[in-house]
This record gives structure tokens, sequence and C-alpha cells, in this order.
């Protein structure tokens, strides 16, 4: 059976993790930007990542 | 207010423009590199943000706070996980011509009913959503201009839609092309949409709330707006409505549809995984500034067109055509797309299966015209969607109802990428209970009659994840009880990351072109039967005449793929069915294998962990059998070439191309005729067989061994080892070790022959003494003639047994070459036997070699004697020498016959000779040879020497000159 025990473990973590993430992300208590600005972050985590695998592909 | 026809005017014109870029990519007008580039297609995966996240997100900021994002970022989260679940659907769908999600799933479960239950689903769900968008672009259209008609606006726009899709968006009857003035028109809208947005919130920012430091006062003066836009719902509603926007930034038709269709390259997913997510930043980073400039300015009325109000509370038309510009834009894209995927799904799922094409009619057409009247009918079904959708408020709802029902695809998509254990009646069980059970708990609940639905108050959570959970585990289940049919196994395969499609143990009942041709002909009619193969039978590079049996199975996959574009993929496959029949034979056959390592080579970047690993030593196996020094061949369970090494190339002139899938029967001789009876032979060695190649014997040793003891017809392996050298080499020795004796030999018969000839010679001469009688003293005078010339062969015999010994090479010194080449041509001279050539001796008086001056004189002598022999009479011999350097070149140089140049090759081979028996013994040159290597010199011999009139034999010898310095 090809099961792919990372992504199945991957979809568990989400379903965990992401509820409290997204409870921090967007908590109410701090700057009305700040949401975005973590956003921001992950976009930059992204390019990092497609830069890297650009790099590699060629 | 604006006037009805102003509006209509700029409407139309923003349309107009749309069509003219669409129009101007298609016609190659703009540059090509800008239409193709990646940029533009991930700019036109933006058609996801709707009229919902246009003008419905600011009824969700006003209701329920920051949760207004979860639409952006469940998109967010879909696009950065693009290259784990985009890129590999993206693969499957390129490589097997997979137009919609509804293709996608009919392919995996090998089953046309899946194709059209998914296909039904998706419409049902697509259609309120774009009701919903016409909706709310004849909203606004009212609220701008209240007496505008408002249906007949909505039915002009839907027209125009229709007309947009089917002039662009069904343009070629096969869907694996692609529509690049629809990408082209996409991307620019989405540019419209997030352009429009920033700048009313620019406006808001610096216009109305008084700049950035402006805003940061009005919010602290008024902390009650910073804590709307920042307050989280108390249900857990937005986490599910995340998670269904995520699935729905996938699946829903014109995301698929750009995302997959009409995508062309990788890498153009890859850059959507930062663009898209900061593309929709920018557009959710505008909402909160709008919002509070509106309430700023103190707008009342439907929260939804907040966006509207603010251009008209502030009297500025050109905001307020921008707003509405932006609104229709992303309403429209949304349409347009949307369409022309669902039309291309109901017509591989819906219409293809049930219809039959008509005989007089060309099938290409046939299709176009076809999908374009699914487009009207699609938008005519939209229309009336919307003319029935008369609740207002209800826009949430049927939303929520819409994004939750591709929510329940989720599941069964990433099963297709993950998981090879579900099947078709999984897929049919999970996505029915789930949402069957979601839409009776809505049915059952109150939220169907209430006034005002509220997305985020209101209790339809859990009846979502309940269901979506009943979803996965009838799924799970019903893979788990049922049977998985072999093809829908294999298709699992094709479709897994990173699993490599098993070859297919198939035969085909085909064997030409034509058989393939015959087949299509009745569905596609005879000339698009003939395109299709054309252009399928160039894509592969192969003839139209010959073809293998590995050729014939990838015409058969390719051609599958290729009508999958154009019929859908239940169409292809059922069309190309009658061609294989199941194949009972076991063990691995040629076509296969080769097919498996094509395949491989295909795959090679995508493997990772084991079987990476795994390939890397197959290549190792592979390349050490490719280079092992011995001719390797396999043959399959068929008998048929399986392997051919590079050395067994070498040997046969026949390379691993050409011969691969032959029977060795058909191999040229005497390669056919050996390995032949060799295979089929009880022998499993077969040494030194003698084959004549190009004329030259060749041994070669054969050896076999059957891959499997059990199974007789397992296939074998069959190594060919060339002996040819190390025969010749054996026989070389043998040469040698015979000629060796001989010389022990006859240095043995001198020593003994040598007594008696004295005794006969002493015996002559004393003749003289004891008679007087002529005839007796003739005949003592004869004896010891005889008895010398005995004695010379004698003499030469033990000459050449001892040459070569040590003790010669201490008494070289130096000798003057001249005296000693007139000594030798005076003793010739005396011994003319009948002949009497001229000699003339050339060599400069004052040239001295190294030697030992009567080895040297022998050899001369013995060249001269041989010279004299081929020489006519009065020819003339002549003797020349030169030094160059250390070195001296004595050249004798005859008028003489020549030497054949068949014989040259034998000169230096002891008792080898032309001359008559008892003239020559066959050991002068080999003497002379042996008296020159011992001088540290060598010898050539040139025949003819004189080209022209082919006679004359030159032979060069090459001694040591005196050292420079002696004088």
């Amino acid at each position: 059976m090809f099961l792919h025990r990372t992504a199945l473990l991957m979809i568990l973590g989400c379903f965990l993790a992401v509820p409290v993430l997204l409870d921090w992300w967007l908590a109410p208590s701090a700057a009305w930007y700040r949401p975005f600005l973590i956003w921001l972050l992950l976009i930059a985590f992204c390019l990092l990542l497609d830069l890297r695998r650009s790099r590699q592909d060629v | 207010m604006f006037s009805f026809q102003g509006l209509f005017a700029a409407g139309v014109f923003y349309l107009l423009c749309l069509f003219g870029t669409a129009w101007l990519s298609e016609r190659d007008l703009l540059p090509r590199r800008l239409v193709n580039h990646p940029l533009v297609h991930t700019l036109s995966l933006g058609v996801f943000a709707s009229a919902w996240t246009f003008y419905g997100v600011f009824g969700i900021i006003l209701d329920s706070g920051i949760a207004y994002l979860s639409s952006y970022l469940g998109a967010t989260f879909a696009f950065v996980l693009a290259p784990a679940i985009m890129v590999p659907i993206l693969r499957i769908t390129r490589t097997h011509q997979l137009s919609s999600l509804a293709d996608l799933f009919a392919f995996r479960f090998r089953s046309g009913p899946i194709g059209t239950l998914t296909s039904l689903l998706v419409v049902m769900a697509t259609l309120p959503l774009i009701a919903v968008q016409i909706q709310a672009v004849a909203d606004s259209l009212h609220l701008l201009s209240p007496e505008a008609p408002r249906n007949l606006l909505a039915a002009t726009f839907c027209a125009v839609m229709a007309l947009f899709a089917i002039l662009f968006g069904a343009r070629h009857a096969s869907l694996r092309n692609r529509n690049t003035g629809l990408v082209v028109a996409m991307a620019v809208e989405s540019v419209v949409k997030v352009l429009v947005l920033l700048a009313i919130a620019a406006y808001g920012i610096f216009g109305v709330l008084g700049g950035p430091s402006g805003l940061q006062q009005w919010l602290t003066d008024n902390p009650e707006a910073l804590r709307l836009v920042q307050q989280l719902p108390e249900s857990d509603n937005w986490h599910t409505l995340l998670l269904a926007f995520f699935s729905s930034a996938i699946l829903m038709p014109h995301m698929f549809h750009l995302a997959f269709t009409e995508n062309s390259s990788v890498m153009s997913l890859q850059k959507a995984s930062w663009m898209m997510p900061f593309y929709l930043l920018l557009m959710a980073l505008a909402i909160p500034p709008i919002v509070w400039a509106a309430m700023k300015l103190g707008i009342t009325g439907a929260p939804e067109y907040v966006i509207l109000h603010i251009g008209m509370a502030q009297h500025s038309n050109v905001l307020t055509l921008l707003a509405f510009i932006g609104g229709l834009s992303a309403a429209s894209g949304i349409i347009i797309v949307a369409t022309v995927s669902m039309a291309s799904m109901l017509q591989n799922h819906l219409l293809l299966p049930i219809t039959q094409v008509p005989d007089n009619i060309r099938l290409y057409n046939w299709l176009l015209w076809l999908r374009r009247i699914l487009i009207l009918v699609l938008m005519s079904g939209s229309y009336l969607c919307y003319t029935l959708l008369n609740r207002p408020d209800a826009l949430y709802l049927i939303g929520l109802l819409a994004f939750v029902t591709f929510l329940h695809f989720l599941p069964a998509l990433l099963a297709t990428l993950f998981w090879a254990g579900i099947n078709r009646w999984g897929f049919v069980m999970g996505l029915s209970s789930g949402i069957g059970s979601w839409l009776l708990a809505m049915y059952l609940s109150d939220h169907l009659d209430k006034q005002a639905f509220n997305l985020f108050s209101d209790s339809w959570h859990s009846s979502a994840v309940m269901s979506l959970l009943l979803n996965c585990v009838m799924m799970v289940l019903g893979s788990r009880l049922c049977p998985t049919t072999e093809e829908e196994r294999r298709a699992g395969d094709a479709c897994m990351l990173n699993v490599m499609q098993q070859p297919v143990g198939v035969r085909l009942n085909a064997t030409r072109v034509e058989d393939f041709e015959a087949l299509l002909r009745p569905r596609l009619g005879a000339e698009t039967a003939n395109r299709e193969l054309q252009t399928v039978l160039a894509q592969l590079g192969i003839g139209h005449e010959l073809l293998s049996p590995l050729d014939l199975l990838r015409l058969r996959t390719q051609l599958e793929q290729h009508l999958s574009g154009l019929l859908g993929p239940v169409e292809a496959a059922t069309l190309l069915e009658p061609l294989e029949q199941q194949d009972a034979m076991a063990g691995f056959r040629a076509r296969d294998v080769h097919l498996l390592e094509s395949q491989l080579e295909q795959y090679h970047q995508r493997l990772g962990g084991l079987a990476a690993e795994l390939d890397e030593l197959r290549r190792y196996h592979r390349l050490t059998l490719q280079k092992l020094p011995v001719g390797v061949c396999t043959l399959d369970s068929d008998g048929r070439i399986l392997f051919w090494n590079a050395e067994i190339e070498q040997y046969t002139d026949l390379r691993a191309d050409d011969v691969l899938n032959w029977r060795p029967a058909s191999l040229p001789a005497p390669w056919g005729k050996l390995l032949t009876e060799f295979a089929d032979g009880d022998l499993s060695h077969k040494p030194s067989h003698k084959l004549e190649i190009k004329g030259h014997p060749r041994w070669f040793s054969l050896h076999k061994a059957q891959l499997s003891e059990e199974a007789s017809h397992a296939g074998m392996v069959i190594l060919l080892e060339d002996e040819t050298e190390t025969l010749l080499l054996a026989d070389k020795l043998a040469h040698h070790e015979r000629l060796a004796s001989i010389g022990r030999f006859a240095a043995g018969v001198a020593h003994e022959i040598g007594n008696p000839v004295t005794g006969i010679a002493c015996l002559a001469q004393n003749l003289k003494l004891e008679s007087d009688d002529e005839p007796v003293l003739e005949t003592g005078k004869q004896i010891l003639d005889q008895t010398k010339r005995i004695s010379r062969i004698v003499q030469s015999l033990v000459r050449f047994a001892h040459a070569g010994r040590q003790e010669h090479s201490g008494q070289h010194e130096p000798m003057s070459l001249h005296e000693c080449i007139a000594e030798a041509l005076h003793l010739v001279s005396l011994d003319s036997r009948g002949t009497s050539p001229r000699y003339s001796n050339e060599v400069p008086v004052g040239l001295e070699v190294m030697g030992d001056a009567q080895q040297l004189l022998q050899i001369f002598v013995n060249l001269l004697n041989n010279a004299c022999d081929a020489t006519p009479d009065q020819g003339l011999i002549s003797v020349s020498a030169e030094r160059e350097d250390e070195k001296v070149i004595i050249r004798i140089l005859d008028e003489g016959t020549g030497i054949p140049p068949e014989l040259q090759d034998r000169l230096f081979e002891p008792f080898f000779t032309t001359k008559d028996p008892g003239k020559g013994t066959g050991l002068g040159l080999p003497l002379v040879y042996n008296i020159i290597e011992e001088h540290y010199g060598n010898i050539e011999i040139i025949s003819p020497a004189n080209k022209k009139q082919n006679k004359g034999t030159l032979v060069v010898i090459t001694l040591p000159g005196t050292p420079v310095s002696q004088p």
C-alpha cells in the first residue's frame, strides 16, 4: 500500500496545530497590522524556498 | 447618481478592453515572451478573488471582524502548499491530458459514472455561485442607478460573458490547447481588481483619514472601530470555512481550469506559492482602511457595497466607477472561466458517452459547437438561478453550501495523490454520504428558513465537520471492503507521487498503424482519426511503416493520452479498449522491460528516498553488465533479445537499438544461426567455436544459463567470449618453440656431420698422392668441392645456432666499411654461379662502422649472394652507404626480379627458401638478421625497389657508426 506516511502525518499535524496557530496569528490584543506582518514573513519563507528550488533546478 | 447609459457604457468599455487584450494575445500581437511568461499565468489565478472577496468581504468584516481573512488565508495555504499538492495534480493532468476535476476522478477510478457524478455535483455547486456574481453586478448597477432595468442588465451581462467564453474559451476542439487570450484576460482582471482595492484604500487613508498618522489618531480616538476589525468570532465556524476556502482554491472549476488545464509549466505554480499569497495579502490589507474610511464618513446602507458608497459619499465619480469596474472584473472572471470549465466537463462526461458523432460532420467542429452550446446552456442556467435567488440575504448561505460541497472533494483528491488504496466504491460512498449528510443537516436545520443567515454565529460548523468525517470514514471503509479492479490499481499508480506506472501486461491486437486507424475511424471519422494518429506518431518520432511491439505499446499509451484531451479520459480508454488482450505469459517481456526503463529515465529526477537508491542500484548493475568485457545477451521468456551489451555490439557490429526485441534467428549470419542453435541446444558451454568474419577466422566460446531453475521459459543469459587473440598467441608460441628446437637440432646435426665430412675431405685429398689417373684426380677434386660445400652448410648451421650469444658483443671495433664491402664483392665474384653481374662499391672510403669484421663480412656476402642469384646477366648490383648522426645506413640495390609481397613476411624465417633444392639452406637471411640484431642495428627489405619497372630489391641496413669523438 502506497500511503504517504509523511502526508498523513502532515494532515493530522495541520488539523491539530492550525486552529491554535490561527488564534495566535489573529489574536486581537496586538497591533491591527500584526497578522499582515506574519503573513508577509510566510510569503518571504515561500519566496526563499522557491529561489532555492530554482537554483537547484538550474 | 449615475445615468444608466453612462454606467452601461463604462461597463461595456471595460469589457471591450478585456476582449481586446484577449484578441491581441490570440493573434500573437502581444509579445510572445509576455504572454507565455509564468507571471501572467500566476496572476490569472487571481480569478479566485470573486465578488465574494470584493463585495461580500465587507459584509463579513463589519459583522465578524478579522474572520474576513478566512477566504484569503484559505487560498494562501492552498498556494503555499502548491508544490506538494498542485504540482503533482498538474503532472497528472498534463501527462494524461485531463481537463477538469471530473476528468481527473474519472481517470483515477476508471469509471464514466464517477466523471458524470463529479460533473453534476460541481455544476450544482457552481451555478448558484455564478448566480451570486450576477447578482453582485446587478445590485451594484441598481445601487448606482436605481432606474436601470435590473434584470435586463443582468441578462445582457450574462450574454456578454457567454460571448467572451465562446470566443476565447472554446477556440480549440482539443482541451490540450491553451487559450492564451483567456489566460491573459484573467491576469489583466486580477491586476485591475487589486489596483482598484489599493487605490480606494489609499484614498481612504490619505483622502478621508488624513494619512497614516491621521489613521493612527482616528483609531486611538475610535477604539470600537479597531475592535470591530480585530474581533474574533466566538464560534469555530471560521476554522471550517478556512478549510472550505482551502479546498475551493484548488477544486472550484475556474481555479482547476486555470491552474491545471491552461497551465503548461510547473514553474508558474511554484511562483504562485509566494506570489498568490502576496496578491491576496495586498487585497486583504486594503479592506480595513476602506472600512474605517466608510465608518468615518458615516456610511450606512448595505454593508457589502461599502466600497461603492465611499465614492458616492464623496461625490467622486472616478472612485465610484473604479469600484464598479473592480466588482465587474471580480465577477466576470469567475463566470467566464467556470462556464468554460463546466462546459468541457459536461461535454466529456454527460454528452459524449451518450451521443454518436454524425458521420457527415467533422469531429472538431462538432465538438466545438457542442461546447459552445453547453456554454450558452450553462449561462442560461446561471441566469435562471439568479432570477430564482429572490433573497438577497441568502448570499452567504449559498456561498457556504457551495464551498462546503467542494470541501467534500478534498479527501478524494488527497487520496488520489497520496493513497493508492482508494477505489471507486470508496469514492462514491464517501462523497455521497458526506455531501448527502451535509445537505440533509442544512435542510433539517432552520438556516434555510431564517431571514438572515449569519455565517459566523449560526451553528452549521458541527454539521460540516461531521459530514466531512463521515466522508473520510466511508471512503476508507468502501475502499477496504469493496474490490479494486486491476485497471483502477494501475491508474492509482499513475496518479501517485513517486510511484511509477507499472508496465501493462497486455498484448495488442494491432500490429500496424492502420489497425489503430480502423479502430478510431467509426468514432472520429477518417480525417480526424488520421490526423490524430499522425500527430501522435510525430510526437513519438516513430515511422509509419515498421513498428516494433514496444513502439505499438508506446503508440497506444500516447494515443490514449492524446485522445483524452479531445474526448476525455473515459471515452479515450473505451475507444482503445478493443486493442488489448490480456497476456497470460509470466516473466519479463522485452517491451515491458524497455517501457519500464524508458519510464524510469523520465521519472529519474522525481524519485526520492528508497526508490532513488534502488534506481541508483539498478543503474549500477545495468552499467556493470553494459561494460562487462564479455559479450552478454539475454533472451526473455518469449525468446526475444532483452539485453545486448557493448562488447557483443563490438563483436557483431550490431547495435543494441537495432536488435532489441528481435528473435536471435532474425540476426544476420553467422550470429543468427550460432545463437539460435546454442540457445535451443542442450549444451551449456561451447568452447572455441570458429567463425569466419570478414574473411578472418575468429574463435568464440559460448556459455548460457536459464534465468530461473523452476520455469523452463523464464528467459536465459548467453555469454560470448572472444578467444581469437588467445588462440593466435598460443599458435605463435608453438611456432617459436618449434623453431627453437630446430635450432638446437641443427647444432647437434652440424657437429655430428662435421666429423665424417672432415674424414671424407682428408681421404679425397689423399687421392692426389695415391693416383695419377686423371679421372680419379678429377673425382677427388669434385669430392673435395662437395665436402667444402657440406662444411659451408655446416658452418652456417653452427653460426646460426650460436648466433645471439653474448660473447661476440665484446669484439666490436671500428672497421672500414669500404674495405669490408670490397672483400665481400671479391668473394662473391669468385663464386660467379653462372651469372656475371656488374658490381659497384659506392661506399665512401673513410666510413667506419662498429662491429665484428668477420660477422659483417658474412652478412654482406650472404646479401650479395642473394642479389647475385636474382640479378640477370650484366645486371648492376650497387652498394652505397652514408652516415646519419651516429648511424651508418648501408643500401644494397640489385636489378633482380624482386620478392613477391606474400613472401616478404617470411624472409627471416629459418629454412625458408625459394631457391632450388641444394642451392639454398634457408639460413642465410635469418643469420643476417641475427648478426645485425647482435650489432644493435636493423634491416629492412624494400621490394620492388623500382616501382615503375616493378623490379629490383633494396636492402637497407642500419649499423652503429664510430663515436663522433673517436678520430
